[in-house]
């Protein structure tokens, strides 16, 4: 029995590790692309029509586009785009989530009450479509986009934090800070926010994803990042164009980055769910 | 300190206090009429089984949650009346033990920082000078130097209770609720704790609410005690007095329900029926288990008060006080 159990286990653990690992390297990957890709922007926008719609080589490694830019390098910049606005997305959402959470959870019942309210209301439209929603209202744009999906995120994580916020409520050194005399917003910021810290950490990468992808998605419709800039969303529509006449790489390049991209960011969540589940447990 | 010592007024003065918890909901008083004084530098033990009301009294008098009635005045100011900004600046004079040192102390603060951080909350001293009070109180309670960056997740339960003490001494309380400060650590560091908190009332004048569990700590470590049965008091006295001549049957039965090593073959007495939850809504609350009044009217019928019986200011509530007797 134990001669056939143990070198599971040993692959078991070293599964973990490797999906963490592989996690890892894959982001690390794509920092490094964007960073190039994000000093290289000019490159990347000059149309050059006598070099357009070349095949991968080894001078271009996905080919060139219609306008004959790199397309390679055109993801480049998208990957510094769809991190640094998935980035400020996650940060700005998961602060105002963590806002409401602790209003909710410190706060009177009644505005518990209003704002759960509010946040399944916002919660009831599909995100894509509320965020789509928004963007329209505010104009077109990179930016707009970007508020768009913050408003649709807020709730998501105000939701998940909430729940813990109430729960800390009843920690007895939340209790006992009472007791020593400090005030509400006092015991949020010292005992509450690294309450939630953990949850919040791993709220944030699991809304990554779905952030690089509502904003991919917005800008292949039209509304998000606007051509010529090198959004991966953006890029796959313009690929479109070239899909039926044989150019498939203009189009499956920055798609297939997205879904990389995306793979590697929920795969960090998993591991980080459940290294932090653990210890969470522990303490 | 003697409780008849009318020269002295009582730090502080609970009266007709209580407590329920869903009120509106067929809510249930926890705590019925509850009035006892507490005297400068005494020690006033709190027993009874678990349900009785014990950790609500503590909770009450530390103002976590409200009171549905009565008062609590903590050296001439009604506690329960003051609200905001004024409560926390008050809650400076009365602190806290918990019951739970593993849970009563942020796992994310180091020892340093949880014993400064009642004094910085009440802008006592400097962070220099906060840290050297912080520095000699720990190490009156035998924490040395080492402990102060510490987290308490590396610390014993002895430990921890004792950072926990040195945090509710930290900003100069008058009155400090122990709420079963010993129940939650091995019997070998009980004692140290408990000499401990005895040192630092002797040091500091301090005066102590103490909820027990334990009877012999109670007997140890008390000057006075009230008995508590369903939320109610049903006896107090002098420590001294109140486990030598108890009169309340619940107190008897309780005393003898109480391990004692060097007399195994004792009788202990055997309640009736099973263990009550809500008082009865006529009568004594412990009428129906009583071996000495299951069967007698009155005590279905009528409440008994408070009254005074044998000793200095022993009071029991019980219309037969005194007739049940230990066989101890």
């Amino acid at each position: 029995m134990t001669t056939l159990t143990r070198p599971k286990r040993v692959l078991a653990r070293r599964s973990v590790d490797g999906q963490l690992v592989l996690a890892l390297v894959m982001i690390a990957g794509f920092v490094v692309i964007a960073v190039v890709g994000l000093f290289m922007q000019t490159q990347a926008n000059t149309v050059n029509v006598a070099d357009s719609l070349q095949p991968p080589s080894a001078e271009h490694l996905f080919g060139t586009d219609a306008q004959g830019r790199s397309v390679a390098l055109r993801v480049a910049v998208g990957s510094g785009i769809a991190i640094v606005s998935a980035t400020v997305a996650v940060l700005v959402g998961g602060a105002l989530g963590l806002i409401v959470a602790i209003a909710c959870g410190l706060g009177p019942r009644w505005l518990d009450a209003v704002l759960m309210r509010l946040a399944d209301s916002v919660l009831a439209f599909p995100q894509l479509l509320l965020a789509l929603a928004v963007t329209m209202a505010l104009g077109t744009g990179l930016i707009t986009a970007n508020i768009g999906i913050i408003v649709t995120v807020v709730p998501v994580f105000a939701r998940t934090l909430r729940a813990e916020a109430l729960r800390s409520r009843n920690e007895p050194f939340v209790e006992a800070a009472r007791t020593i005399g400090l005030s509400l917003p006092r015991i949020a910021v010292r005992h509450v926010t690294p309450y939630l810290s953990t949850t919040l950490i791993v709220q944030m990468a699991a809304n990554f994803g779905n952030v690089v992808l509502i904003l991919a998605g917005l800008s292949f419709i039209g509304v998000g990042a606007q051509p010529p800039t090198a959004e991966w969303g953006a890029m796959i529509t313009d690929g479109l164009q070239n899909a039926l006449t044989g150019q498939w790489w203009i189009g499956v390049a920055p798609g297939l980055a997205l879904v990389l991209l995306v793979i590697a960011v929920n795969l960090l969540t998993d591991q980080l769910r459940h290294r932090f589940g653990a210890r969470q447990r522990m303490s | 300190m003697p409780p008849t010592d009318t020269l002295t007024a009582p730090l502080l003065r609970v009266s007709g206090l209580s407590k329920s918890y869903n009120r509106g909901r067929g809510g249930y008083a926890v705590l019925d009429d509850i009035s006892f004084d507490l005297f400068p530098g005494e020690t006033l033990g709190v027993v009874g089984e678990s349900g009785c009301g014990k950790s609500t009294l503590a909770r009450a008098i530390m103002r976590i949650g409200d009171i549905d009635r009565g008062s609590i005045t903590l050296d001439g100011t009604d506690v329960s009346k003051v609200r905001g900004k004024a409560l926390r600046e008050l809650r400076k004079t009365f602190q806290m033990v918990f019951q739970d040192p593993f849970g009563s102390l942020d796992p994310r603060m180091t020892v340093a920082q949880l014993v400064e951080q009642p004094m910085a909350v009440h802008g006592i001293s400097d962070a220099a000078g906060r840290r050297s009070l912080a520095r000699s109180i720990l190490s009156s309670l035998g924490l040395e130097e080492r402990f102060l960056e510490r987290t308490p997740g590396s610390l014993s339960g002895g430990q921890r209770q004792r950072v926990a003490i040195a945090r509710a001494l930290a900003p100069s309380p008058q009155l400090v609720v122990l709420d079963e400060p010993i129940s939650a650590l091995d019997v070998s560091v009980q004692a140290q704790v408990l000499n401990l908190l005895a040192d630092e009332q002797r040091r500091l004048g301090l005066t102590y609410l103490f909820i027990v569990h334990d009877l012999a700590a109670a007997e140890y470590f008390c000057d006075r005690i009230l008995v508590l049965y369903l939320g109610r008091i049903v006896e107090s006295g002098t420590s001294e007095e109140l486990f030598r001549n108890p009169q309340h049957p619940y107190t008897v039965s309780l005393f003898s329900a109480a391990p004692d090593p060097r007399r195994g073959d004792r009788k202990r007495i055997v309640l009736r029926g099973e263990p009550q939850s809500k008082r009865p809504a006529t009568g004594c609350p412990f009428a129906s288990r009583c071996p000495v009044g299951f069967d007698r009217e009155i005590c279905h019928t009528s409440t008994p008060p408070l009254a005074p019986t044998a000793g200095d200011g022993h009071v029991a509530a019980c219309h037969f006080a005194g007739e049940l007797k230990d066989t101890r």
